[in-house]
């Protein structure tokens, strides 16, 4: 039925081209060099990511998401499949099977991953710091370094230059007792932009739901779910006359504190966990006609503190990374530009678990080319090589091809090496640290085809792509006699095929949206571990071979309603398969109103969480919200510009 | 004319690759059946741990007439899960103690086809259940500093005495009760009639199990301090003097369980990586496998009373079901049959 399903939505897609008046314009090309700059964004985005399908969230989609976190954003848009511990708790995301801590989320270009653990809890990401969002699917380690295997998700902060003042409030009340609010409050002249913003959330998440682990199934209370976050950034932007020269200093704090509920068949839980941490940024950028220059100082301080409660003892992980890294584009002409950096990160752990506190040294140095022979072609290459604590690690590269004819069809094609070294924990975990693991080491190949056509009044894009992925040394805590201990253990093969559709009918002021997604993965061990082993050539746990998403919007005047669903297929909790998390949709219904006036607008909305009030796990045992509603609204006012206007005619 | 060739070219590779993308197709193991009612002798129960958190525990059993292995009885008797790590099972007054650690609770069953009579709650991280009386059961706990006491005529916990660390195996002797203790380097000696604590015995750290031998010996095994890496040992303990015989010691990367003996008690076995037996009236350690293993992770034991067969578990890698491995009073391989994810203990019924 299913396969029906598809076969019927590529002959529509077939009939569409065959009628359609195929128009476009060469524009397109300027996507593809690096003639229009964005240097708010870090410079290396337009050096190294080419030949991958690099997926942004609809902008009708996240103009919606101002408050929650990036689980929220990403969950809502429904591109990823998020592994959740439900409310707001601990959760992770897989990009084509990859592991979480092969996931780096990059914070202005900044690796946010724990030094520690590897992972970045979504959940502590909040959306109110997220200006932009761009999910980058395929290894990417050239580019951004360890760990970037599966994927990378960017997010980071853009100023804005000559827009006065600013305020912006952010509000959203919802279910089991989550209040949401963010201000954020900005200035910006020619010269100079600042903004702070500051937020909090908090929830009780004390949803009840059906107990299966309980004989009759009883209705039943999550408890010890609460979840606060709060924090304050700030952010200074200065730039030269010419606009050539850009200084931007960047502080983030923040500061959360959860209670970790227990699982259905656990008593009650009295687990904490508070998380906080600083994140300053310095960064001076350069963008001359020939040559971009990018100078970035980072530092990274975090916290974790983990109360078992009972009498286990707590566990204190404090981390500290300081990076300082240099990029350099050089362009030769309209055609040719090189890319040459360096980064050098030091970062230091003082863990209960381990003894004592430990320091690691990274130096690497990474280049690339970008070279465009004619119009509708774009090469890329980019290397990287990094040295840890005096031991080099293998070579990494990336191949980019991208190929375009006018506006309707691009073709992309990638091929590279990516590697993630083993985190603290894996080496220094008493007990069962392992001191000698190595990088995993992964080649992913890539290929990709964009049509996008428009015909009368209907926009229509599609893209498909094809990937492998086979990743050797893959690093597995395994259980020995007494305890357990990390080694390079699985040989990890990983194919799939993804599609992307939009499809947007306009007429007047209102406009009819449909956004999908289908995602097909098999990721497979091909190693067996032990002699009774029969996980070989089966899917990985956790991860759903089948993953939809789907939007539809519909935008009349100021008023859109949007309707989101997800399907997950079934996740296998046991690596012979013989336990499993049976398939599940979700959907949720939004109700909202945009009104803009000049530079300022306001946004009401109400939505429907999980609508059809579906029970189901993304972790076994871990209860998630049935239906549930939010009310929020954005007002982001703006003076406006005219008396800036009359200070520059002055 | 040229881009609809593209474009056709571009249809074809995307049917091609969608045909491709849903043809294999992972399917989930069928459900084992619960089968026929269990006979007292006829086998040997075995409690699954299941992941920490995971709620996969499960309760086997393995029948000797047949040579087969019904994995989960809990369940489909109870019509939901048995709970998140089991831990072990003790028969007393002919009912089955099912010890449920991270769930906190003791399930007490009817051995037959394993129904739930009665869930004991009020427990911290309940580890292993001992009758020390008719009407009393001591429950060590991992992490309450506490053993707790169950009343075996109302099953239910009614109370505790303090105890000076991690409580684990137990042993009564002698009007006795010999408790090992993991974060400490002790056995210590319980009154049972007074619950009061009237003696200790240094050993090492890591004290995971005791047996008691043919010559009224006492023997605990511990496998030291993972945190510290300090070594485990094997210590003889003489019940009377309350005192160490004698000690072998293990290297501080071995970590060996599980110390039990066959019905008469003259030999003794433990696991260190491989299975390794001794007469109960060695004097030197064995250094030679009696069953070694490959890349099993072997991770329970039971010596069958009746004639001397070893059953072993392997749990393989944690996250698959595992093994019950049948062998010989000899050491042959008789039998291996699946059972369910970590099984860790094997209780003769």
């Amino acid at each position: 039925m299913k396969r029906a399903k598809e076969i019927f939505f590529f002959l529509f897609v077939f009939f569409i081209t065959a009628v359609t008046k195929l128009s476009g314009q060469d524009t397109i090309a300027a996507k593809h060099s690096l003639d229009t700059v964005d240097i708010s964004q870090p410079v290396r985005l337009q050096m190294v990511n080419h030949g991958l399908n690099i997926e942004k969230p609809d902008s009708l989609q996240t103009s919606r998401q101002q408050s929650g976190t990036l689980t929220d954003l990403l969950g809502q848009n429904g591109m990823l499949f998020l592994k959740s511990y439900g409310g707001g708790n601990l959760s992770t995301t897989t990009i084509r099977g990859a592991s979480a801590s092969q996931t780096p989320v990059l914070w202005n270009g900044i690796n946010l991953q724990s030094p520690t653990n590897g992972n970045v809890d979504l959940s502590l990401v909040p959306a109110i710091l997220c200006d932009y969002v761009s999910i980058q699917n395929g290894g990417g380690s050239a580019g951004w370094g360890s760990g970037a295997i599966g994927g990378v998700i960017q997010t980071g902060n853009t100023s804005e230059f000559a827009k006065g003042f600013g305020i912006k409030y952010t509000g959203l009340a919802g279910s089991f007792g989550q209040i949401e609010n963010g201000v954020k409050l900005s200035y910006s002249n020619e010269k100079y932009a600042a903004n702070i913003r500051t937020y909090r959330q908090t929830a009780k998440n004390d949803f009840t739901f059906r107990n299966s682990a309980l004989g009759g199934f009883p209705k039943d209370t999550v408890m010890n779910s609460d979840f606060l976050q709060e924090g304050i950034y700030g952010e200074f932007a200065v730039r030269s006359k010419s606009g050539e020269h850009l200084l931007t200093v960047r502080g983030w704090y923040q500061n959360s504190d959860r209670g970790i509920p227990s699982t259905m068949l656990e008593s009650a839980s009295t687990t904490r966990q508070k998380d906080e941490f600083f994140r300053g940024m310095v960064d001076y950028k350069i963008s001359k006609e020939d040559y971009l220059l990018e100078l970035k100082s980072v530092v990274l301080t975090e916290f974790m503190d983990f109360y078992p409660g009972y009498n286990q003892p707590s566990s204190f992980t404090h981390s500290a990374v300081s990076v300082n890294e240099a990029d350099f584009i050089y362009k030769f002409n309209k055609k040719f530009s090189v890319l040459a950096g360096a980064n050098y990160t030091v970062s230091k752990a003082d863990v209960t678990q381990y003894v004592p506190v430990t320091i690691q040294n990274r130096v690497s140095v990474f280049g690339g080319i970008n070279y465009l022979p004619f119009e509708k072609l774009n090469f890329t290459l980019n290397v990287r090589d990094e040295m840890i604590d005096c031991n080099l690690t293998p070579l990494v590269g990336a191949f980019g091809l991208e190929w375009w004819k006018y506006k309707l069809v691009t073709i992309r094609t990638s091929i590279s090496r990516n590697y993630r070294i083993p985190t603290f924990n894996d080496l220094y975990w008493v007990p069962g640290g392992n001191p000698d693991l190595k990088p995993e080491d992964s080649w992913n190949e890539d290929i990709s085809a964009d049509l996008h056509f428009d015909w009368k009044k209907m926009k229509f894009s599609y893209i498909i792509t094809a990937y492998n992925r086979n990743t050797e040394n893959w690093i597995l805590w395994q259980p020995g006699p007494g305890y357990w201990s990390p080694e390079n253990l699985l040989s990890v093969w990983s194919r799939g095929i993804e599609h992307r559709v939009k499809l947007k009918w306009s007429k007047n002021k209102s406009n009819i949206t449909f956004l999908g997604g289908y995602d097909y993965v098999r990721a497979t061990n091909e190693k067996s571990k032990a002699v009774n082993d029969v996980s070989v050539g089966k899917q990985l746990m956790y991860l759903p071979a089948n993953h939809f998403s789907g939007m539809l919007q519909f935008t009349f005047y100021n008023f859109y309603l949007a309707y989101n669903h997800q399907y997950n297929g079934l996740r296998f909790t046991a690596a012979d398969h013989s336990s499993y998390l049976p398939a599940f949709s979700i959907a949720s219904l939004s109700i909202g109103k945009r009104i803009d006036r000049k530079k300022s607008y306001c946004d009401i909305f109400f939505r429907v969480n999980n609508l059809f009030d579906k029970e189901y796990q993304t972790i076994a045992w871990r209860p998630m919200p049935g239906r549930n509603f939010q009310f929020g609204i954005t007002i982001d006012l703006h003076s406006p510009p005219q008396r800036l206007k009359d200070k520059t005619t002055n | 004319m040229k881009n609809s060739y593209l474009l056709k070219t571009i249809f074809i590779a995307i049917v091609i690759a969608a045909a491709i993308s849903s043809c294999k197709k992972d399917e989930p193991l069928p459900p084992t059946n619960p089968g026929q009612p269990i006979v007292a002798g006829d086998g040997v129960f075995v409690s699954n741990e299941g992941n920490f958190l995971g709620g996969n525990s499960q309760m086997s059993f393995y029948r000797f007439s047949t040579g087969d292995a019904m994995v989960d009885l809990f369940r489909p008797t109870n019509a939901r899960p048995l709970g998140d790590v089991c831990q072990s099972l003790n028969m007393i007054n002919g009912l089955a103690y099912v010890v449920v650690n991270n769930s906190a609770k003791i399930e007490v069953c009817t051995p037959s086809n394993l129904k739930s009579v009665k869930t004991i709650t009020g427990f911290v991280s309940p580890r292993f259940i001992l009758a020390v009386s008719p009407v009393k059961a001591y429950v060590s706990e991992l992490y309450s500093n506490s053993v707790s006491i169950v009343d075996l005529t109302t099953n239910t916990r009614s109370g505790s005495f303090t105890f000076p660390g991690q409580s684990e195996a137990m042993l009564m002797y002698n009007n006795q009760v010999y408790i090992t203790c993991i974060d400490r380097d002790k056995v210590y000696v319980i009154d049972p009639s007074t619950n009061a604590l009237t003696d200790s015995i240094t050993i090492a750290k890591g004290g995971n199990s005791i047996q008691l031998d043919n010559n009224g010996k006492i023997w605990v095994l511990c496998y030291g301090d993972y945190f510290t890496s300090a070594p485990g040992g094997l210590y003889r303990i003489d019940p009377a003097m309350h005192s160490v015989e004698q000690s072998w010691p293990f290297t501080t990367a071995e970590s060996p369980t599980h110390i039990c003996a066959n019905s008469t008690g003259d030999t003794l076995y433990y696991l260190n990586n491989s299975i390794y037996r001794f007469p109960s009236n060695a004097t030197v350690a064995p250094t030679i496998p009696f069953i070694a293993s490959t890349t099993q992770l072997f991770y329970g034991l039971g010596i069958r009373p009746v004639n001397g067969e070893v059953f072993v578990t392997d749990a393989v890698d944690f996250s698959q079901r595992g093994h019950l491995l049948r062998y010989s009073a000899s050491g042959t391989l008789a039998d291996d049959d699946l059972v369910g994810i970590i099984p860790g203990g094997v209780w003769f019924y």
